[in-house]
């Protein structure tokens, strides 16, 4: 027993020693997300499982937190380097380069654009839509749609209600 | 490679890029087309049963919308129980075909749904194709990857549950099967998360499109498993399995009929239990690292057994508290073999859960069973992690493949790859023109002074020339590679001829041959349910056995009582007992149930064997489950012990409602002049009982081939009146006579 117990203090020294900064965030964040779903679990076992769709979603949310900052940690790890065939981390040079480089701007923000225009069109967002200046005319009311004559455009009426 | 002169000189990738391209183009386009032999033949109907269902989820999706269609409650189905189809059904395949169907009609390119539904099919077979090259391209290289995608598209295994018209699950399941074969393949490779996502995005499509998901969901914990115990774990397969797992289990519950099943049910523990065991496998990793090597031993071993033990303890009182639902009896059967038979008889009774027989190995799979162990021996000497993967899924497709003909379709896919794989190894080897082939063709001759006892002194120099791959001579290797181009031009002749012939029935439709090769078609079921459709009440309840349950809602658009949905063992027991009772007896049962028509398939006309009468010991099976103390199935033989309709059979096989139903007026057809009357085409011999009376049913429509019999149940008949003085109770007034009578005038009234 005395000895298991020496060799997690055996453990844990060499782990404040030799983690360079950079994972033990990353580790600090993952034992957060321990704590949060020992948590959820221990209210589910008290309380009942009522909702259980609420519970699972809940608990396999912290469960998904975890593991996927678990592979975070892998690839960003120094150790791993010959693993892992290229995938070793590097950054996102993508974003660096977007948000530090004014040439790219243009570029990134038409296509930026374009997608939340795309995006508004096939979940057709009432909320942005009806502030776009032609497209705001199909949230106008049936009947004023229909009509051609040029007497009745310039009227402004409130979107319709669903 | 060295770059090809003349035509296409310079860049060889290109040339690489055109010929994938074609070749990849070209296989979707066979593909396609040697499905359509049912469309030509016949006309763009949607076939079999099943497929029915599909198309009419689909119509009700197109017509209402999503929502309505993942709420939908069907009254017109299992008579007095309904069915809650939002919940019971894999929706990717109607979710595929209205997404098709939206598309176009958003391009103002209107296609009719049904169109849509009938060549979903062979358009995803193209696609298939497209992701085993992907897949094979991954395991071994692009060539294989072209061989593997030819042999996929037009596979008798595969096309037997594609071609067009043959609206089922299958049809996309197997694309999305290869696919997230090849993305799994892939991120194991890289180590990547976001390959992973996308296997659990493409493993998403495969959980909402069949039930065959399951496969995947162990398969891969499987692959980890085997994995880990051959001591090839690193943390490429920790990040992919984890990030693999999370995310697709969260997306699999999104399925309303798959619900909770992945945290409740045992298919999904496997899964769940591998989970557990890379986490300590990961942190082991990590420790060893840190540890020494005694330290590390004892946190190794103590803990290790340790959480083994806790782990099967919890796992078993989990099982034993109802938390977790032992094997489900469909995927139980797939090991006990002779479960299904004594304890679920609907599932033994469908044709396609039974055993295979070689010969549908050799039907399916043609040269390629007998070539793909070639490919798996290769994918041994040359392992790596994800040719173990394919090792697995081979052994274990081929023992599933054994014990049920329906899942010859998942073995289709792997014995595809490794075909591709082995014709790929041998034609590079073969047709390859080597710059040491004249040192080989010396080995060779001395190679062959071997046997004799002078040569001894020949086998030292022979050594270096014939290495572990013995170098073969020029002629030996044009015949080899002429030989096994000769079998892939067989392969594709049979695979033509198969489809062609046996797999493109519509089963809607039957046909045969005259005497002089033409052809006529029988169309008595459509006949039928259209009789149905014009000639009944809308709410009219139709009784069948639960075969044709589907075509009836679909085409006659009536309700129906059971269907091959089978979901409820009980209510077809309670069919199945209505049509082996007598009469009486099933009259009750049919008012009971509210039946307005029964509809029976009868082939002894035409000489069908897919009729009533040859299920109908089924029928009594399913029955005497339910109610064993009234249907014995020993009352239905004749005394020797037999299954006969003939004059030889019980009586109550020659009372029950099946038999008379199914020959009703039959006795008073003959096939020639000096025939007896009521020969029965199908069993080949006379009916037993030729003079049948109907008293509660009476016959409503028979069609032209006597193929499909409609009879309508009869209101129950005014009480009979009986005389005075039989009476057991009588009324203490005196009764009326004459002018006593109540309800006459006394007076006669003058006008």
């Amino acid at each position: 027993m005395s000895s298991s117990v020496k060799v997690l203090q055996n453990l844990f020294d060499n782990y404040q020693k030799t983690t360079p900064q950079k994972l033990k965030i990353v580790d600090a964040y993952m034992f957060y997300i321990l704590l949060t779903g020992i948590f959820q679990f221990i209210y589910c076992v008290l309380v009942g499982t009522f909702p259980f769709n609420a519970f699972l979603s809940g608990f396999i949310s912290t469960v998904a937190s975890f593991v996927l900052a678990a592979c975070l940690r892998i690839q960003v790890n120094e150790e791993n380097k010959e693993e892992m065939f290229g995938m070793h981390m590097r950054s996102a040079p993508l974003l660096k380069k977007a948000l530090t480089k004014p040439a790219y701007w243009r570029t990134y923000g038409t296509y930026g654009a374009t997608a939340f225009l795309l995006a508004v069109y096939i979940c057709d967002w009432k909320a942005v839509g009806q502030y776009i200046p032609l497209w705001n005319k199909r949230y106008i009311s049936d009947g004023l749609k229909q009509c051609n004559d040029s007497f009745f455009v310039s009227v402004p009426q409130p979107p319709a209600e669903k | 490679m060295a770059a090809p002169k003349g035509l296409l000189r310079g860049n060889s990738m290109a040339t690489t890029s055109l010929l994938t391209f074609a070749i990849l183009g070209l296989a979707w386009f066979v593909g396609f087309a040697s499905r359509l032999f049912a469309i030509v033949r016949f006309e763009s109907i949607i076939h079999e049963f099943d497929p029915w269902f599909n198309y009419r989820a689909t119509h009700q999706m197109v017509a209402t919308n999503f929502y309505d269609f993942l709420n939908w409650f069907d009254e017109r189905a299992w008579y007095p129980l309904g069915r809650i189809v939002g919940g019971t059904v894999y929706p990717g395949l109607m979710v595929t075909s209205g997404a098709i169907h939206w598309a176009l009609e958003a391009i103002n390119f209107p296609v009719h749904i049904r169109d849509i539904c009938v060549f979903l099919a062979p358009t995803f077979s193209g696609l298939t194709a497209i992701a085993t090259y992907l897949l094979t391209k991954e395991l071994w290289s692009a060539g294989a990857g072209l061989f593997a995608a030819a042999f996929i598209a037009i596979s008798p295994g595969y096309t037997s549950r594609s071609v067009a018209g043959s609206y089922d699950n299958e049809g996309i399941a197997i694309f999305a099967l290869q696919f997230t074969y090849f993305l799994w393949v892939k991120s194991l490779k890289e180590g990547s998360v976001l390959w992973a996502s996308f296997c659990a995005l493409s493993y998403f499509y495969m959980v909402s499109a069949w039930g065959g998901y399951v496969f995947i969901i162990n398969l891969i914990p499987l692959h980890a498993l085997i994995l880990i115990i051959v001591g090839r774990y690193s943390s490429r397969l920790y990040i992919s399995y984890n990030a693999f797992y999370i995310l697709g289990t969260l997306l699999s519950m999104q399925i309303p009929f798959v619900g909770f099943q992945p945290v409740r049910t045992s298919e999904h523990m496997p899964a769940f239990g591998v989970f557990g065991l890379l986490q300590i496998v990961g942190a082991m990793q990590y420790l060893r690292t840190r540890l020494s090597r005694s330290q590390f031993m004892t946190l190794f071993v103590g803990g290790l057994t340790v959480t083994g033990i806790l782990g099967t303890v919890f796992y078993f009182a989990l099982v034993a508290f109802g938390y977790v639902a032992p094997l489900s009896g469909r995927f139980y059967s797939l090991w006990d073999t002779g479960y299904a038979k004594i304890h679920i008889p609907i599932i033994a009774s469908v044709s396609e859960h039974q055993p295979t027989t070689w010969v549908s190995f050799f039907f399916d799979l043609h040269i390629t069973a007998a070539i793909f162990p070639v490919g798996l021996w290769y994918c041994v000497k040359n392992v790596n992690d994800e040719r173990i993967f394919i090792i697995i899924y081979a052994c274990t497709a081929v023992y599933f493949a054994g014990v049920m003909v329906r899942l010859m379709l998942t073995l289709t896919p792997v014995v595809c790859v490794l075909s591709g794989i082995a014709f790929s190894y041998i034609f590079e080897k073969y047709l390859k023109d080597d710059p040491s082939s004249s040192n080989s063709k010396d080995g060779a001759e001395k190679a062959t002074l071997y046997d004799k006892p002078k040569a001894k002194k020949t086998l030292t120099v022979n050594e270096p020339a014939s290495q572990q791959e013995e170098s073969v001579g020029m002629n030996t290797k044009s015949i080899v590679s002429v030989v096994l181009m000769l079998l892939l031009l067989m392969f594709v002749v049979h695979c033509t001829y198969v489809t062609s012939n046996a797999y493109s029935h519509p089963s809607v439709v039957l046909q045969s041959s005259t005497q002089s090769g033409g052809r006529v078609i029988m169309d008595d079921f459509r006949e039928a349910y259209h009789w149905l459709r014009e000639n009944t009440a809308d709410d009219a309840r139709i009784m069948s056995w639960w075969d044709y349950g589907y075509q009836i809602a679909g085409m006659a658009n009536r309700t129906t009582l059971v269907d091959n949905n089978t979901w409820n063992n009980s209510h077809i027991a309670l069919v199945g007992k209505a049509m082996s009772s007598n009469e009486s007896a099933a009259y009750e049962i049919m008012k009971e149930l509210d039946v307005d028509y029964v509809l029976i398939i009868f082939g002894g006309m035409l000489g069908y064997s897919g009729d009533d009468i040859n299920k109908f010991l089924w029928m009594v099976r399913i029955a005497e489950g339910e109610h064993p103390k009234e249907i014995k199935e020993s009352n239905y033989f004749t005394e020797a012990g037999e299954y006969s309709v003939g004059p030889q059979a019980s009586e109550t096989m020659l009372n029950c409602l099946m038999y008379k139903m199914s020959y009703y007026r039959f006795g008073e057809t003959r096939l020639g002049y000096q025939q007896a009357g009521g020969f029965d085409r199908t069993r080949n011999y006379v009916i037993g009982k030729k003079d049948i009376t109907l008293e509660h049913i009476e016959e409503a429509y028979t069609t032209e081939n006597w193929l499909v019999r409609i009879y309508r149940v009869k209101k129950q008949e005014n009480r009979p009146t009986i005389k005075y003085t039989e009476r057991q109770l009588r009324s203490k007034k005196a009764p009326a006579k004459g002018s006593n009578k109540k309800g006459t005038f006394r007076t006669a009234t003058k006008v």
